[in-house]
């Protein structure tokens, strides 16, 4: 004989206590019962409420729908009371005016995706290991190259400067004698020799900035001022060659906290380098502005251009474009690669815009204070924390 | 030299926040340690390993589910990233050592520490992850040709599975240096080991530092 009692009390039990949902609907599927976990679940009290109010329904037409066979259920998701749906597999009994719902959490389901993210974050964290230790090694090597590259270049630098200054002297000793040939050759061994001191002497620069050596002496600096000292550098080339140089500054631009020495430096490759491959009498402008607490630098000329292919390494050690300079100087490589390294080291960024046959613009941009650059910095580290 | 230590309150409030799953709250300790001056050996005898204990006990005694002790397993696991700028960056002395957790062996983070204490010795310190076929690790002790394999066992049921693989690398690589250890080693295991000629147990994280002190200085 049944014990309804037991029974009774058992249900009473479950519908107080199990984890599983129960919802009793009448046909047109409005909540008449649940049990407190359904309401603890989706944190409101169901009486009353539409089934399609309470379960997930992405084209609308929900309805119930019960299976032919009791054993077999329906996975339906429910909005929880956190804002998440959860997914419970549910079963169904036809109780003629009623229909009763029961959903439990597929446990495997549960199991499976626990086993997959506690794979996942192992995985995740050793190859976070790896990439650790492969950069460790990179920055190592990156460390026995500079220094070596720095030993070299400074070992180098002592013979070969010997050697132009010497082949300066014996030009200006055979210059009298008039020997076209001796002078020919002088003048090839003082201009190799030339070229290779600019090149130690770039090599050296990239060596100290990649080693973290160089430190900027940061002065406030008239930026007009610098452009002006640059413009005269390169005026006798200019001038051989014919070119209109234009400055476009503004007096209203105030002093830029700048390493003096190194903006000269770039503003000597940009202009020099705008001047060498311009065509005769065409024009190079140098032009200066201000945008909300930047400075902008654009240094343009009207030379060949820059091919698509080549401006994505222009900046790179090393590099060298299709084009030529037109009186064929030649080229470190290194130049620009170095002026990016000191625009970024001022907290600056550069950029080219260019299309050839039409000529190159080279554009700086450079925080007019580097405490409001490192202000912004701290606050972008605090946030990724 | 300065001692820094993990304060009993501290450590209570991280044990709590690990067993929560709340990552933020631990990194933020831990990160703290760190500009405090603790090192990485120190963070994980003192932080990582006794709390993982902790943890290990709480799920054994019914305390927690094995949920939460994944979950304190994988937060701390995540943490291993903060001391690592350290670790790799030590110099090296030019040996390597392979680790690793046997086959069916899926508790790797007590294998990852032994790497990682390796590495701050500046050994190589290869790890290979949890489960790792015999195969596959023959393979990459012959590409990598270390001077020490180690490796774990958390489980005491799959003490076979070690045997096997010692007796493995054993016929392949007559000379290597193997080390042994693990939390199953507490159930015992240990005289088994010594049927294999240069198969060393270390016990603890302070024995195997002593030991690759050892190994460095050996030609």
């Amino acid at each position: 004989m049944p014990d309804t009692a037991l029974e009774s009390t058992l249900t009473q039990f479950l519908l107080k206590h199990a984890s599983v949902l129960v919802f009793v609907t009448d046909r047109h599927g409005q909540i008449l019962q649940a049990n407190q976990y359904a309401e603890s679940v989706t944190g409101r009290d169901l009486i009353g409420v539409d089934l399609s109010d309470v379960v997930v329904d992405f084209a609308g037409n929900f309805s119930i729908e019960i299976p032919a066979d009791e054993q077999t259920s329906s996975m339906w998701s429910v909005t929880t009371a956190s804002g998440l749906p959860q997914t419970f597999s549910f079963h169904f009994i036809d109780h003629g005016e009623r229909i009763i719902a029961i959903g439990e959490h597929n446990h495997r389901h549960s199991e499976r995706l626990e086993a997959s993210l506690i794979e996942l974050n192992k995985e995740v964290g050793n190859m976070n290991r790896d990439l650790q230790k492969r950069t460790a090694q990179l920055e190592r090597l990156n460390e026995e190259k500079n220094y070596i590259i720095g030993v070299a270049a400074h070992d180098l630098r002592n013979p070969i400067g010997a050697i132009h200054s010497l082949s300066e002297f014996l030009y200006e000793d055979a210059a009298t004698s008039r020997d076209d040939e001796e002078l020919e050759i002088l003048s090839t061994i003082h201009d190799s020799s030339g070229f290779m001191l600019t090149l130690i002497d770039e090599l050296l620069s990239v060596s100290a900035i990649e080693s973290g050596k160089v430190r900027l002496n940061l002065e406030s600096t008239d930026l007009n001022a610098l452009i002006a000292a640059s413009i005269k550098q390169n005026q006798p080339l200019a001038e051989k060659k014919s070119l209109r140089m234009t400055v476009q500054s503004s007096d209203a631009l105030p002093p830029i906290p700048l390493d003096r020495m190194k903006m000269q430096q770039v503003l000597n490759n940009l202009i020099s380098n705008a001047v060498k491959f311009s065509q005769p009498e065409t024009a190079v402008t140098v032009s200066v502005s201000q945008d909300g607490d930047n400075a902008f630098l654009t240094v343009e000329d009207e030379g060949p251009g820059i091919p698509e292919e080549d401006v994505d390494k222009l900046f790179k050690p090393f590099s060298r474009t299709s084009i030529k300079a037109t009186n064929d100087e030649k080229s470190t490589g290194l130049g620009l690669s170095i002026v990016r390294r000191i625009v970024e080291e001022h907290k600056g960024k550069i950029w080219v815009d260019t299309q050839v046959e039409k000529g190159a613009a080279f554009h700086i941009s450079l925080p007019l204070s580097q405490n409001h650059h490192n202000k912004e910095a701290r606050n972008d580290k605090t946030r990724t924390y | 030299m300065k001692l820094i230590s993990v304060a009993a309150e501290e450590y209570h409030t991280y044990l709590d926040n690990l067993l929560s799953g709340r990552r933020a709250e631990c990194a933020a300790l831990v990160q703290e340690l760190i500009e405090r001056g603790m090192g990485m050996y120190d963070i994980y005898l003192k932080l990582f390993q006794p709390s993982l204990y902790d943890v290990g006990s709480l799920w054994e005694h019914n305390q927690i589910s094995v949920a939460s002790e994944h979950l304190a397993t994988a937060v701390t696991e995540s943490l291993f990233s903060l001391v690592y700028p350290t670790i790799f960056r030590t110099e090296r002395v030019g040996k390597r050592a392979v680790v690793t957790c046997v086959a069916n062996e899926f508790h790797q983070i007590g294998a990852k520490m032994v790497a990682d204490v390796f590495e701050l010795n500046g050994w190589d310190g290869f790890f290979l992850g949890p489960n790792t076929p015999s195969e596959d690790l023959l393979d990459l002790i012959e590409k990598k040709n270390p001077d020490v394999l180690g490796l774990s066992l958390s489980i005491y049921f799959n003490l076979p599975q070690l045997l096997e693989v010692i007796e493995r690398v054993r016929d392949r690589f007559p000379r290597l240096t193997i080390l042994v250890g693990g939390q199953a080693f507490r159930w015992g295991g240990v005289k088994a080991l010594s049927e294999y000629p240069d198969v060393t147990y270390i016990p603890s994280i302070t024995d195997l530092e002593s030991e690759i002190q050892a190994e460095t200085t050996h030609a």
